[in-house]
């Protein structure tokens, strides 16, 4: 699944003129300029998609240490909805607390797989329970 | 759940704020107008949307999963917040719209710099619990 994923990131990746992939992970959470972490969380939702081969409504919020200069720190909520049934497919009952957003760090092409292999999960497990 | 009238709405906000402000002196209407006037960046912009949430919840009599985002110009709030509403038992997302284009959203915007749009606010997510009550199809 590793080698699916990496393929895809880099797909999608070569779409924005990325080259490096593991350079591009490592330099945007640290960039001022928060469209790389932008890109990253589009990457993250559409290789997310490839994988199940379905489509879902995406809210991402790129999370950063310092709120008035704005530098990620390397976290992404994700939040997705299925858009037929309106199911939120990120919800977690995470004991004792519901979270409508799956969390995730993502700093290196490693982090990124893992990211994509944790929504992909969580998603399927709740598309699985709606039936 | 019967329709909740416009003083009713006011009572819980202001009920609720307090406790979110942790000041029983304070006013909700003080606070927004106050925000209107200023703009101050400083002010803490989720007492508004946290108010507007515990009043929902506390006139409903139920929980239901959230997202705020108090939306920003260049500089500033503007008074904008982004919510998401989801349903915690059917994970159903509450706020989830298709316009007349056919363009599909997760989030609802909605203006809340004055009380009169902080009651409409209410009153729109109440009615969404109504549906979520009903089941049906939105």
């Amino acid at each position: 699944m590793t080698e699916q994923i990496t393929r895809a990131l880099e797909e999608l990746a070569s779409e924005f003129g990325i080259q490096d992939l593991d350079q591009f992970f490592q330099s945007a959470w640290q960039s001022s300029d928060l469209t790389d972490a932008e890109i990253v969380a589009e990457l993250i939702e559409r290789t997310v998609e490839d994988l199940l081969d379905q489509h879902f409504l995406w809210l991402h919020v790129v999370e950063s240490e310092d709120c008035e200069r704005l530098i990620p720190d390397g976290w992404f909520s994700f939040v997705a909805v299925h858009p037929r049934n309106r199911m939120c497919v990120t919800f977690q009952d995470k004991k004792p607390w519901k979270d409508i957003s799956c969390r995730v760090q993502i700093r290196t092409l490693q982090d990124a797989i893992d990211a994509v292999v944790t929504l992909a999960e969580l998603i399927k497990q709740n598309l699985q329970k709606e039936g | 759940m019967e329709k909740i009238g416009r003083e009713r709405i006011i009572e819980v906000l202001e009920e609720v704020y307090r406790d979110v402000a942790g000041d029983p002196e304070d006013s909700f209407q003080s606070f927004l107008d106050d925000f209107r006037e200023v703009r101050d960046p400083e002010m803490p912009i989720y007492w508004i949307s946290e108010t507007i949430i515990g009043a929902v919840e506390r006139l409903s009599g139920r929980q239901f999963g959230w997202y705020v985002e108090a939306l920003k110009d260049e500089y500033n709030f503007t008074g904008e917040f982004a919510f998401i509403c989801v349903e915690p038992k059917t994970h159903r997302c509450l706020t989830a719209i298709t316009d007349d284009l056919g363009n599909c959203s997760v989030s609802v915007i909605l203006p809340i710099t004055a009380i009169d749009e902080a009651v409409r606010a209410v009153q729109f997510f109440l009615s969404l619990a109504v549906e979520a009550n009903k089941g049906g199809e939105m």
